[in-house]
């Protein structure tokens, strides 16, 4: 999402970790009950990745794609029209 | 693969080792797993309280369930990660988050709960109960 369409109330705390790609990613959460909100990535500044599952109603959501499948735990089946990348 | 098991939070300053084996696993797609998670479903490893050996300062949130049952989150407050929930109605018992787990891949939950508020993209495995709301 772009970072500009996002509104956030309360007094969220970060951290910063380095990727496996070098880069830094820093995420967003409540300190009361750790709760991440969003992550920053350092790569594009215009968006960030909110975490969906916090939505009021997330009974719309659809990922389009699946990525590091290759640490999936093995018992989750994907739906087929879900694209995998390893 | 038996225990014990080795994990902890995102930032590494809180880690554990589960000392005994889980008792039972289940993912959860109820709507506070989901807002605890920020994903699709949470899952919960249930474990004994003795088995669990934490080091590293957590923080703990307390909230009541629509039950009215109370449950205390445990974090760590520097990346917010949650280790695990403390149920106030059951004695002797944790429920570990186990994607924190050093080793996830021999993971295999034994039911879906809360199904019918899924958010309906994830086909429930053969050989996993389905189970609608609680159990």
């Amino acid at each position: 999402m772009k970072s500009g369409d996002l509104r956030v109330k309360g007094t969220p705390k970060s951290y910063t970790r380095i990727a496996d790609s070098g880069k830094p990613m820093t995420g967003i959460f409540c300190p009361n009950c750790g709760v991440r909100i969003y992550n920053i990535p350092s790569v594009d500044h215009d968006v960030y990745l909110l975490k969906p599952g916090t939505l009021d109603d997330t009974g719309g959501l659809r990922p389009e794609r699946m990525v590091w499948t290759r640490r999936k735990q093995p018992w989750l089946d994907i739906p087929n029209d879900i694209e995998m990348v390893e | 693969m038996p225990a014990p098991y080795s994990g902890g939070c995102q930032c590494g300053q809180v880690r554990y080792d589960l000392t005994g084996e889980p008792l039972h696993l289940i993912a959860c797609h109820c709507s506070e797993c989901q807002n605890q998670s920020g994903s699709a479903f949470g899952m919960s490893m249930i474990v004994k309280t003795d088995d669990l050996k934490i080091t590293g300062v957590t923080k703990s949130y307390t909230r009541t369930a629509d039950s009215g049952n109370k449950n205390t989150g445990v974090f760590c407050p520097d990346c917010g990660v949650r280790i695990h929930n403390t149920p106030h109605y059951i004695d002797g018992v944790l429920t570990l988050k186990p994607g924190t787990l050093d080793d996830t891949s021999w993971l295999r939950p034994t039911a879906m709960l809360w199904t019918k508020s899924a958010q309906g993209w994830i086909p429930v495995p053969d050989g996993v109960k389905d189970i609608e709301g609680q159990p």
